[in-house]
């Protein structure tokens, strides 16, 4: 992962609000969603606004105590997942955005975890077509699909 | 015929949508029954139901008749049910492909900004909504064997999408309370929702609805009963033993719920809705007695979005920025439901009259 590298969010089909520090992803397009909260949802914020990766790592470093190694380690690693899950995709941003200093004191940084939840996917994964009667009407045959 | 994905010209949408209402039309004169209307208030909105003859009648009007009024010269939306088998008359062709179903329904290719389409599954019914003319149509092959779900929250699809854009939010949620407020339980399906609406039945909280409502942020966020079902599992049957004899489906399988009109036997305990104080998370964990603690929003807003979006098609982003905003602006709680039922609606009463919530 070059560290000039940018992102943006995988939108429309990822939707995401972050309230006081945890984050909620959406992904419209396979049911997904996920969770954030703390020093990953910082990291989340600062990505779903195209800071570049240094930029970013910059940040954490900046906003949390901790080993500089570890920071940059997880913050590589939070970033390869949200691509490998298709919630953010590389943007050609030119990595000029500037870090803004944080006025408050550092935090202890805590490996950031993407908390995933698969439990929607039954309600995409519906089949309505069984069969079809002479018109071309569906004869679904599906269960409830609450 | 368009192609897979692509969209439909507004024409043909239109096209379609004015053939399917001439065999609403025609089936309706060759009815025996005729044409029926029925009037309901729901979300502060007047809803016209035009059915052809009552064999869907019968399936659809239950759950809404708590907002049944007088006939009105104009209504805000128009739907006209029918089914092809009391009405004697054969349904057109679908213009698209087979393979144009998406999983949940939709058809891409006739979905624009003036007309939306979806077969339901599992309701096996077409759904359809011109925007401009306030107009839906909502169509079954016949009226035999109508799983207890449509009844229970009949046209969820062309009220959400007439709603969504008239400022209503459809919410995947159950809502108790009183005239001066209440709160919202959310959370996916089996999560206790309908438990701890159905135990405010014999309390002093009124019921708004066990499962779906619609949700209006704006001046402050308020919630409106959209149905008068309660679904009971398998397991209510056993908590709540006084409910079995109002099953309105008597006999349900075990893989079905049993649907309770409450406007018929509870009419009593029914309010038209509330300002929302609070948003609860139901869970269960096994103690005798109910608890309350307070949450993050952003929990609220995982519980209650994604279960919500994922039913719905159409305006999801609308819909995901309109929970966000309502969740911003009421505080959150888990609900740990006791095993004794009564406790819950006593920690919901409890709440209310707390300081933790905006009095």
């Amino acid at each position: 992962m070059a560290l000039s590298a940018c992102y943006r969010v995988n939108s429309p089909s990822v939707i995401n609000d972050t309230i006081d520090n945890e984050s909620v992803i959406i992904n419209l397009s396979d049911g997904f969603y996920y969770s954030l909260d703390d020093v990953g949802s910082v990291i989340w914020e600062a990505v779903s606004q195209r800071h570049s990766v240094d930029d970013v790592v910059r940040q954490i470093k900046n906003q949390y105590q901790g080993d500089a190694g570890e920071i940059e380690a997880c913050v590589h690693d939070l970033i390869t997942e949200l691509e490998k899950e298709q919630l953010i995709v590389p943007d050609n941003h030119d990595g000029s955005l500037v870090v803004l200093d944080s006025n408050q004191e550092p935090r202890p940084f805590a490996k950031p975890v993407l908390n995933k939840f698969g439990d929607m996917q039954d309600l995409l994964l519906l089949d309505p077509i069984h069969e079809v009667d002479e018109k071309g009407w569906p004869f679904s045959g599906n269960k409830n699909p609450e | 015929m368009s192609v897979n994905k692509s969209f439909s010209s507004n024409k043909e949408t239109v096209t379609f949508f004015d053939e399917v209402l001439e065999k609403f039309e025609e089936a309706c004169e060759k009815s025996a029954e005729g044409l029926m209307e029925r009037y309901y208030e729901i979300g502060g909105y007047t809803l016209c139901l035009k059915y052809c003859g009552s064999a869907l009648m019968d399936h659809v009007s239950p759950s809404l008749e708590h907002g049944l009024r007088p006939a009105s010269d104009t209504p805000d939306l128009t739907i006209c049910l029918w089914d092809s088998a009391s009405g004697n008359t054969e349904m057109v062709p679908p213009p698209w492909a087979t393979k144009e179903f998406e999983h949940q329904g939709e058809i891409i290719s006739f979905n624009n900004e003036h007309i939306a389409t979806l077969f339901q599954p599992g309701e096996d019914t077409l759904n359809l909504l011109d925007f401009s003319r306030d107009l839906g149509i909502f169509w079954r092959r016949d009226a035999i064997n109508v799983p207890y779900y449509l009844t229970g929250a009949p046209l969820r699809s062309i009220l959400h999408w007439w709603m969504s854009n008239n400022g209503r939010q459809f919410i995947h949620g159950a809502a108790v309370g009183r005239e001066s407020g209440g709160v919202l339980l959310v959370g996916k399906g089996g999560s206790g929702k309908s438990t701890a609406a159905i135990s405010c039945l014999n309390s002093n909280l009124s019921y708004v609805g066990d499962d779906y409502c619609l949700m209006a942020l704006d001046p402050e966020p308020y919630v409106y009963s959209l149905y008068n079902s309660a679904k009971l599992n398998f397991d209510h049957f056993d908590r709540f033993p006084q409910l079995v004899p109002y099953l309105h489906n008597q006999h349900p399988s075990e893989e079905d719920k049993g649907l309770v009109i409450l406007q018929r036997h509870f009419p009593e305990k029914l309010i038209s809705g509330f300002t929302i104080k609070a948003v609860l998370i139901p869970r269960v964990l096994g103690n005798a007695q109910s608890q309350i603690h307070r949450t993050s929003a952003a929990s609220a807003l995982a519980a209650l979005a994604p279960s919500t979006l994922f039913q719905l098609t159409r305006n999801r982003e609308l819909s995901f920025r309109r929970i966000s905003q309502l969740v911003k602006t009421v505080p959150a709680f888990i609900l740990d439901s006791g095993t004794n039922i009564q406790s819950i609606p006593a920690v919901i009463e409890t709440l209310l009259e707390s300081n933790l919530v905006d009095n």
